[in-house]
Order: C-alpha cells, then sequence, then structure tokens
C-alpha cells in the first residue's frame, strides 16, 4: 500500500503518466485507488498527433497495469518520510513473512 | 443482445435478428424481473401475470392488434417468461402502481380528449394509431419505418425524428413529463406542420410523443398519487416535482417549429454523418419511457436490499425522478437560447457526486440547463444580419449539444446512487480488511498530510510529525539549509559576544585604535604595523584525499548501510512505540501496570538502539581504521538519524556520542575530505553535500547539548580536541570549525555568566591559550581560498568566538592576521549584490564586535 | 507522546476505483484496450474492478486522418482489459481534422499499421533483451 499512501498526497499535482505502450498523458491528478488505477483531469497527451482518439478527451481514467512511469513533481515529494515509509512496509512485509 | 432488457441492436441489424432472437429468449427470463420497468416497457404486455396489467392491455392491444405482427407479442412472451415469476418478488409498492400508469394514463389522457374532439371515439381513433408507436416501437412496426427513415435521401428529418424521440421517451407513460412539451404536442398537432407530412412513413413514431405528451400531462397526478402512497419523497421535493410540472407556456408552442428549421440549415446534417446510431432512439423509447421505474425495481433486485437501501436512498431517489423531466423541460425549449457556453460539469444531468458514502445533497446532479436567457422568436428578428447568423451559429451548437446530451442520457440513471454507493462500501471494506494496522499501512500520506497541516497553527503537531518537520522545513533549498545551522551557530557566538560587550575591557580603545590605524589609514596599501609572518600553506602536511578515501574503508560500504539501517528499524519501533502509550498519567499519581511496561519496554528498546549504534565498541588505536560509530555516520542516512536518536537517549549517551565524535574528529569525512585543495576554488560537490549533511543533522543536537554543558565538560572536550586530533587539520575545515567555535563560544558564555569557579575558568583560559598558540600563525589558512566568492561565515563566527576570550596580546595578533581579510571584505561588499553584500559585512562585523569594534566605523572612514 | 489528531483532508473513499468511476457515469467516453481498440460508448455501470457496461458503443478505427465507426452495442467490458477511459468533450468532438472514411478502407490500412508496430515491438523488445532488459511479457498496442 506504499504507493497507494504515496499516490494519494499527490492529488491535485501535475503529473506525466507514460503508458506502457508509450503513450504518455500530462494531466491533473485527481485521484489515485488500491490498484494505482489514476484518474487525470484536464489532460494533453504529449505526442498529439500521434493519439487522434483523444483529441477530445478532458480527462481520463489510467488502468494502473498498464501504466509504466509516472512522472512527479520533486518538490512534492517528502525523500525522507518516503524512506521512512518503506522501511516501514518493508518491516511490515517481513513480519507477514513470518 | 438484450441483457439490461432492452434490445441494443441496430436498428439494421434488428430486422435480421428478429428471428434468432426469440431462441435467445428464455435464458434471459430471470432477467426480466430486474428491470421489470424496461421490459415491460420494452415488451409492451410482458407482465401479464397481473391482473391490473392484463386488463390494462388488453385495453390498448385490442387497438393495435392489426399494426403487431403475431410475431413479436410471442417473442415478448418467450424472452420475459409470460407469467413466470414476478409477483412474490415484486412487492415494490410502486413498482405495482406503476404498472397501472398506463393504464392510468391512457384513461386520463382519454379524459382530457374528450372535450377537444368531443366525441371519445375518435379520441379512441386516434388513441389506437399513436400509443403502439410508443409501447411497443421496439417490437412492432416502427422497425419498419426506421428502416425507412434511415435512407439517406432525407436527413434533414432526422434531427427532427430525433427530438421527436429524445422527448417522447422520458416523457411517455412514465410519470412526469413536461409541460413544454405537451404545448409542444398540442401546437403541432393543431397545426400540422410541413415536416410532419413530409415524414412519410414516420408518421406513428412522431405523432407517439404527442400521445405521450399528452399523456403524461395530465398524469401528473398519478406521481403525487404514487408519492403518497409510498411514502417515500419528501414532501418539499413533491412540490418541487409538481411546481415543475406546472409550467405551461403555450407561446412557446410555436418556437419548436422555427427552431427545427434553423437546425435543418446548418449543423444538422453533418452531425447526422458522424452519428450513425442515431436511429437507435425510436427503438428504445419505450425503454426510456420506463426510466424512473427500473431504479427503483433495480434497488429491489439488489442482492443486499436491506444494506444498500437505507433511507438516505430514499432522499436521492427523488431528484433522480425529478431530473429526468427537468433536463427535458430545458433541454426541449427552443425558447430558451443561450448567450453563454453551458458549464461544462452541467452538460449532463447525471449525478455528479464526488462522495457517494451519503454526502450527496439530495440534488447534486444539477439540471443540465441553466443559465440560458430565454429569448424568444421577437428577438431574433430584431437581430442584425451578422447577429442573427452569428445567433444561429451558437444556436445550433447548442442545439447540436443539447442533442447529443438527450441522447446520452436516456438512460441516466440505470446505476443508481445505491449501486454506485454500494461498490464504494466494498472497496473501503476491502482497504480495511487489508490494512490491520491502518496507520502504518497508510503512514506517508498520513504523516505528509499532518506536516503539510502545520501551517496551520491549531492542528497540533503529532510526533510523527514533528520527526520530519525538520527535514520538511528544508526543503526550501540547500542554502536556507545551511543558514538555518549557521543561524543557530550564530546566535550562540552573538551571545557570547554579547557577554563580553557587557563586561568592560580596558584593551578594547587600544584595540580600536590599532585596528584604525591599520585599515583606515590606507586601504589599498595598508602600513604594516604589525609585523606578522605569512605562513605557507603548502607548509602543512596535505594529506591525499584519494589515499584518505580508501584507508577510510574500514568497514565496506555494505555492513555500513545495513547498520545504518539497524539503527532506523530501532528507530521506527521506537516511533511505533511512542504511539501506543497507555495514555498520560496526571502527575504525582503512580503508573499503573500497564504504563510501567510500556516504559519497560521503551527503555529496552531504546538500550536496544544504542546497541545498534555501535558506540560503546572499543577504539581500536593500532587499527587505522575509523571507529564503527564514525564509519556509519560517514553516510547520510546515519546522518540524518542523530536528531531522532537524540529525542530517545539520556544525557549519559548524548556525552557520549559527542565524546565519540569529538575524540574521532579528524576520522570523520566531512573533516578528512573538508580541507580545500591548494587551487581549489571550491570543495568538491559531494563533499559539500556531506558537510551540509553534518551541519543540518549531526550538529544541531549537538550544539543544544554543549550549550548547556559544563565548563570543565568543555575544557574536556576541547584538551581532547588538542591532544589527540591535528587541531590545524581542523580549523581549516568548516566542520571542525564548527567545534571549536562551539566549544570556545560556550566557555565564554559560562565565563560571561559567571558561574564557574576559578579553577575551572583557570584550566579553561590554560586550555585556551594551547589552542590560541597552535592556530595563531596559521590564522589565515582558515579563511576558503577564495573566501571573497565563498560564503565564509563560519569562519567570522570561529573567530569573534576566539576574540571574545582572547587577552589584548591575542587580539592584536587576531586583527594584523585578518587585517586584510577584513578589507577585503568590505570592499567585496561593495561590489556584491545588496543582500550578499550586506551578509558579508554582517559576517565580518561579528568579528570586529567581538573586538569591541563595529564595521560602521570602518565603513565611515572610507 | 501526544499523537494527536491525523487530519485528513480527504476522506477514504475519494481513494477507491468507484469514486473515480463515478463522475464517468452517463457520460461519452473513449475506451482505449490493451489490443489498441477504441471504443466510444456510454458508461452505463461498473464495479470495484472497474469492469464497464457501455451502451451504444461503435468501435472507431483509426488510420492516419481518417477513422471509420462500426455500431457495437452494448459492451461489457472485462476491467483488465481496458488501458484507459477518456471523456469525451461534446463541445470538441466534432472539431477533428480527422475524415471519415469507409470501414474496408481502414480496416486494410489499420491492418498493415498493427502488423508493422509488432515487428517494431518485436525488434525493440530483442534489442532490450540483449542489452539485459526483460521486456514486457505482452504487447500493449
Amino acid at each position: 500500500m506504499l504507493f497507494f499512501s504515496f499516490f494519494k498526497t499527490l492529488v491535485d499535482h501535475e503529473v506525466t503518466i507514460e503508458l506502457k505502450n508509450d503513450l504518455s498523458i500530462r494531466g491533473t491528478l485527481k485521484s489515485v485507488d488500491q490498484f494505482l488505477n489514476i484518474k487525470l483531469d484536464d489532460i494533453h497527451v504529449v505526442d498529439e498527433v500521434k493519439y487522434p482518439h483523444l483529441s477530445a478527451v478532458k480527462n481520463v481514467f489510467i488502468r494502473g497495469s498498464v501504466v509504466r512511469y509516472v512522472h512527479l513533481p520533486a518538490n512534492a515529494v517528502d525523500t525522507a518520510l518516503l524512506e521512512d515509509a518503506t522501511r516501514r512496509e518493508a518491516a511490515a512485509q517481513a513480519n507477514k513473512a513470518k | 443482445m438484450s441483457f439490461f432488457g432492452f434490445d441494443t441492436t441496430l436498428p439494421r441489424d434488428r430486422a435480421s435478428h428478429a428471428a434468432p432472437h426469440p431462441k435467445q429468449a428464455p435464458g434471459f427470463s430471470q432477467q426480466r424481473d430486474a428491470f421489470a420497468g424496461l421490459s415491460r416497457g420494452d415488451s409492451g404486455g410482458g407482465g401479464g401475470n397481473n391482473a391490473e396489467e392484463g386488463y390494462d392491455f388488453e385495453d390498448t392491444y385490442d387497438g393495435l392488434g392489426d399494426e403487431l405482427d403475431e410475431r413479436d407479442d410471442a417473442f415478448n412472451d418467450e424472452t420475459f417468461g409470460g407469467s413466470g415469476a414476478a409477483p412474490d418478488k415484486d412487492f415494490d409498492f410502486f413498482g405495482s402502481t406503476a404498472k397501472v400508469a398506463d393504464a392510468i394514463n391512457e384513461e386520463q389522457l382519454l379524459y382530457a380528449r374528450v372535450p377537444k374532439k368531443a366525441a371519445a371515439q375518435p379520441a379512441q381513433t386516434q388513441q389506437r394509431q399513436t400509443k403502439p408507436a410508443v409501447s411497443y416501437a421496439a417490437a412492432t412496426k416502427p422497425k419498419v419505418i426506421q428502416k425507412h427513415v434511415e435512407i439517406p435521401d432525407i436527413p434533414e428529418l432526422k434531427p427532427e425524428m430525433s427530438l421527436w424521440t429524445t422527448t417522447s421517451p422520458e416523457a411517455t407513460p412514465a410519470k412526469s413529463m413536461s409541460a413544454h412539451a405537451a404545448a409542444h404536442f398540442r401546437h403541432i398537432e393543431a397545426q400540422e406542420p410541413p415536416q410532419m407530412k413530409s415524414l412519410a412513413g414516420s408518421l406513428a413514431p412522431s405523432a407517439a410523443p404527442a400521445a405521450a405528451a399528452t399523456a403524461s400531462a395530465t398524469t401528473r397526478k398519478f406521481k403525487s398519487l404514487e408519492e403518497v402512497e409510498a411514502e417515500i419523497l419528501a414532501k418539499k421535493q413533491a412540490k418541487m416535482a409538481a411546481a415543475a410540472q406546472v409550467q405551461p407556456p403555450p407561446p412557446q408552442s410555436i418556437q419548436p417549429q422555427l427552431n427545427q428549421q434553423l437546425n435543418q440549415q446548418d449543423g444538422w446534417p453533418i452531425r447526422q454523418m458522424q452519428q450513425p446510431q442515431q436511429p437507435f432512439p425510436q427503438i428504445s423509447m419505450p425503454n426510456q419511457s420506463m426510466q424512473a421505474q427500473p431504479i427503483q425495481q433495480l434497488q429491489m433486485e439488489l442482492p443486499f436490499p436491506a444494506r444498500s437501501m437505507p433511507p438516505p436512498q430514499q432522499s436521492q431517489r427523488p431528484p433522480q425522478n425529478d431530473r429526468v423531466p427537468d433536463h427535458l423541460q430545458r433541454g426541449s425549449i427552443p425558447g430558451h437560447l443561450p448567450f453563454q457556453p453551458m458549464p461544462q460539469n452541467q452538460q449532463f444531468p447525471a449525478n455528479n457526486m464526488q462522495f457517494p458514502m451519503g454526502m450527496m445533497p439530495p440534488h447534486a446532479g444539477q439540471p443540465p440547463f441553466q443559465g440560458m436567457p430565454p429569448m424568444g422568436q421577437p428577438q431574433i428578428m430584431q437581430m442584425t444580419e451578422e447577429e442573427r447568423n452569428k445567433f444561429l451559429e451558437e444556436e445550433s451548437k447548442r442545439l447540436k449539444r443539447n442533442h447529443k446530451i438527450q441522447q446520452l442520457s436516456r438512460y441516466n440513471g440505470l446505476m443508481t446512487p445505491s449501486d454506485k454507493n454500494f461498490i464504494t462500501r466494498i472497496q473501503l471494506q476491502q482497504l480495511v480488511s487489508v490494512n490491520e494496522d491502518q496507520f502504518n499501512e497508510d503512514f506517508y500520506y498520513q504523516v505528509y498530510m499532518a506536516i503539510r497541516a502545520r501551517n496551520n497553527p491549531q492542528q497540533p503537531l503529532n510526533q510523527f510529525a514533528q520527526t520530519y518537520l525538520g527535514q520538511q522545513g528544508a526543503r526550501g533549498g540547500r542554502a536556507r539549509r545551511q543558514d538555518n545551522h549557521l543561524l543557530r551557530m550564530q546566535q550562540q557566538v552573538q551571545r557570547a559576544v554579547q557577554a563580553a560587550k557587557a563586561r568592560p575591557k580596558a584593551s578594547q580603545l587600544v584595540l580600536e585604535g590599532s585596528l584604525g590605524k591599520i585599515s583606515f589609514s590606507n586601504v589599498k596599501t595598508p602600513k604594516p604595523l604589525l609585523s606578522i609572518k605569512k605562513q605557507d600553506s603548502t607548509g602543512l602536511a596535505n594529506p591525499d584525499p584519494k589515499a584518505a578515501h580508501s584507508t577510510f574503508a574500514g568497514i565496506d560500504r555494505r555492513s555500513i548501510l545495513s547498520a545504518a539501517e539497524d539503527i532506523y528499524r530501532c528507530l521506527l519501533d521506537l516511533d511505533s512505540h511512542e504511539r501506543k502509550h497507555p495514555g498520560s498519567n496526571l502527575a504525582g499519581q503512580q503508573p499503573d501496570a500497564a504504563t510501567i511496561q510500556w516504559l519497560e519496554t521503551r527503555d529496552a528498546m531504546i538500550a536496544k538502539l544504542w546497541r545498534s549504534m555501535r558506540i560503546m565498541e572499543p577504539i581500536k588505536a593500532e587499527s587505522k581504521a575509523p571507529h564503527p560509530f564514525i564509519a556509519i555516520l560517514s553516510v547520510k542516512k546515519a546522518k540524518e538519524a542523530i536528531p531522532r536518536v537524540f529525542r530517545y537517549i539520556d544525557l549519559e549517551q548524548r556525552i557520549t556520542i559527542l565524546t565519540m565524535i569529538t575524540i574521532s574528529l579528524d576520522q570523520v569525512d566531512v573533516i578528512k575530505d573538508g580541507r580545500y585543495q591548494v587551487d581549489a576554488v571550491a570543495l568538491s560537490p559531494e563533499t559539500r553535500k556531506k558537510i551540509e549533511g553534518f551541519s543540518q543533522y549531526v550538529l544541531p543536537p549537538l550544539l543544544s547539548y554543549v550549550s548547556e554543558a559544563q565548563l570543565s565538560v568543555i575544557t574536556g572536550l576541547l584538551g581532547i580536541l588538542i591532544d589527540r586530533v591535528n587541531v590545524l587539520v581542523l580549523s581549516q575545515t568548516q566542520i571542525g570549525l564548527a567545534f571549536l567555535t562551539m566549544f570556545t563560544s560556550r566557555a565564554e558564555i559560562i565565563k560571561q555568566a559567571g558561574s564557574a569557579d576559578e579553577m575551572e575558568v583557570a584550566k579553561w583560559t590554560q586550555m585556551y591559550d594551547r589552542l590560541f598558540s597552535i592556530l595563531e600563525d596559521h590564522l589565515l589558512d582558515i579563511f576558503p581560498p577564495h573566501g571573497v566568492q565563498v560564503d565564509d561565515m563560519y569562519v567570522w563566527q570561529f573567530l569573534a568566538s576566539m576574540a571574545v576570550g582572547a587577552n589584548m596580546q591575542q587580539q592584536q595578533k587576531m586583527v594584523g592576521a585578518v587585517k586584510d581579510r577584513v578589507n577585503e571584505n568590505v570592499q567585496a561588499s561593495k561590489t556584491l549584490p545588496q543582500e550578499m553584500g550586506q551578509q558579508k559585512l554582517a559576517n565580518t562585523n561579528l568579528f570586529l564586535r567581538a573586538l569591541g569594534l563595529d564595521i560602521d566605523l570602518l565603513l565611515a572612514q572610507q | 507522546m501526544d499523537v494527536g489528531i491525523l487530519p485528513e483532508p480527504l476522506p477514504p473513499q475519494v481513494f477507491t476505483t468507484g469514486a473515480q468511476l463515478l463522475d464517468l457515469t452517463d457520460k461519452k467516453l473513449v475506451i482505449v484496450l490493451r489490443d489498441g481498440r477504441k471504443l466510444i460508448g456510454v458508461l452505463r455501470s461498473y464495479d470495484q474492478y472497474a469492469n464497464l457496461v457501455l451502451q451504444d458503443t461503435v468501435e472507431r478505427l483509426y488510420s492516419q486522418n481518417l477513422y471509420a465507426d462500426v455500431p457495437r452495442g452494448v459492451y461489457i467490458v472485462r476491467g483488465e482489459n481496458v488501458l484507459l477511459l477518456g471523456e469525451i468533450d461534446l463541445d470538441k468532438e466534432d472539431d477533428t481534422p480527422l475524415q471519415l472514411a469507409s470501414v474496408d478502407e481502414i480496416y486494410d490500412a489499420q491492418k498493415a499499421e498493427s502488423a508493422q508496430k509488432k515487428q517494431r515491438e518485436k525488434k525493440k523488445a530483442r534489442k532490450l533483451h540483449s542489452l539485459g532488459f526483460e521486456a514486457e511479457n505482452e504487447l500493449i498496442l
């Protein structure tokens, strides 16, 4: 749930989602769910000419499983906190494994 | 194909599908119940098992007999299982009454027509012609008509058709119906517009809405009756519904025509091409007519009716019922013309609720066509040509969109708010059951939000937020981070300077003069009043940094990192343990068992943390490798852990850490790599980052401890430095100087405060003199080689703290050594940007003031 | 010691699939499937796995500046096959530089394009593999 928790803090930030089919969409992150499905608002497609089917689209719901990268705004990430969150996650998983 | 009971095949496919369909039908008989309203509308007689219904449909069917194919009736029966199952399940009050809706509609329609047509008989015939098209459009004749309509020769008629169809569906027997549409119909009926006539075969469908219109116009009573029966709708909403129904504007009835004509002029034909599925509406008309009913019946069929239908739903339902006619009304009134684009979120009458869990206000779904200023025909006439064109363009655009919306909204609400709620609830439950430790699972979000809320002073910061607050605050950038630390150091130095100034010194006047002479007389070529031996900085032992690096590998990096992680593991466990505190005890009260146990656990955890730091491992004098603790401290994350460790450990442990670092100071990476190379303008970025990290994370907790330490401790620590560490090397590094500054300024503060006895002070003075004698000839070397460009604040801080404790002779030496630097800085401050220049002056002034001078004197002289 | 009450600016239900799809229901959407197909239809229902029910669906085929529509009717799409859903701006959708063409015309062109793309992806995957990258185990168009 670490990434779920993490992405929740990026709501209302501009992100770029790169999908596994190379399509990149930039937009305002509106919501994320436990499957890391992502809802973007006010989107624009990075290579618009190549993807005419998205020309009239204003917001998208992206299936989490097809996301390759998420480009984040660096200043919206608390690295120290994220490190600790990661440690906690790792510890929790280690406990579960026991 | 008809998964939800509505036929989804395209019209042109339909004819071919009609035959095979019945074969598939039986399997669908179960579905029928869930969408009884829909299917009933679809089939016309699907629910024949109901006595009332039987009566109802006999009434209408008779008239249809000739028009309806037997085939289709059979298909309906098969599809929906004839007298299969429904009644026991279908206990819904409204549901069953709604089924009589048609009957009541018919009756009221008849009644309404009597005065107009003067005789019931003609009305009846009209009935027969029109009604079938509405109720059975999907199953029967209209199919043929449909095909006909589709002929591309008359595309301009299609918009009209669709207007009709979008108007009619919701208006049909269902429940409510816009008065406008009714008026519209009446008008058309009376005038028989030419378009109607040209619509050769499509007479039936176009007349259908008409009948429907009249029907439901008179059905209003039925609706409120249903409301009363069901006792579901709030009174207010009932009123609203009633109000919505009572606004018949007969004068507007002429406008539909106008608009239809407008449509035909532009926009529509194009649109036509892009919407191949357009004929659709007519087929599914009947489904829609039942739109509101399925919603309720659907609810009854939900697998968890009791749970998913709490009272809130009932309040949610009415808006849904009302919404359809609402939007219909406004959408189809041509008299309401747009001058501004519609807000996007109002495009659909769908419910735009953000929060499904009962957070939705009853009327969250906004009616879609608000804010359109009404505009009558006369106004159009008054326009200029240009305006008119523009207006027509906008109008066509709007109509186009409205048309689209109407098409899309035909099945709106198929998924009810309660359905959506239900799904959301499932997910929330999943989340809860997955997360046993909610806080741990959502740690990042929770703490991040807590930190972000720190701007709000009312918000008490929890312990977690405070842990990360320092780091968070440092986000603004490196420079500021540095400042934070330096400012703290400066505060201590300033206090020392302040204290020194408070104590009158005989030497000050003399000094003032000497410095004045030196620097004031001639800035460019100062007279060397004091002979200063310039020490060649290359004369010092200059260890090769790379060699130093290689010797540092006392423990391999991997084990260092894992050791650092050990520290963090202990820290996080402790953090979590803090959260489990059984609750604060009142002062003086005996701690209860839980608290005692909690404290014991805590102590054990702290002991573990302490062990994880490896600080108690013996120092191996013979080994070149640094002490494990110092080795661990070389990684950034370990430095970052120090302030957090300090929060848990006791005073003694703090001294131990400070002592350990002091003893091994020349082993610490920031000292080893912290010296400027001979020609280097700056340190390597890597080293700078390390220094930054050390200043930011390690120094502050040490400083906070030192600023409370006794003089004996300070003397001892400085003694360690002088005895065991190369102070000259230290003095040429930022962190080394920071340590020296820390000790000397603290000692001076204690001295000034007079809280230490003479023995202590004497010991300190002795130690200070030793330090001074080591450094006195190398004072210029402590500056970074290009000090004018770099921030040399830490150097001035050190000089200031030294100057405060120095005797007159020592002070003179210092002045002699650094006077050039003072003047350089003063000069540089003039060329630097205002803010940086001021900063330089302030730094320098810190030293001057320690001597009892002020930079203003210097500036005044120049 | 005081843990305090953690602020929670957004309620947890905002972060559910349901909430994400909520305001897309009854809207006209374009659905891009993993195999590259584009469906345009009205979202009528969904569940927590983002399985979807679409109504009045047409499949739209694209090839360069041409497009064609194939009416499809009602769709139930299993969530895993979805790449993305996009809400169509009704005002903008008609301002497209694309031209309507016949289905057959585009179908052929598309076939060729897709074959080409598959080829390209294969090549790319091989190259990546040689560099030590494991290819995504499935081609997403």
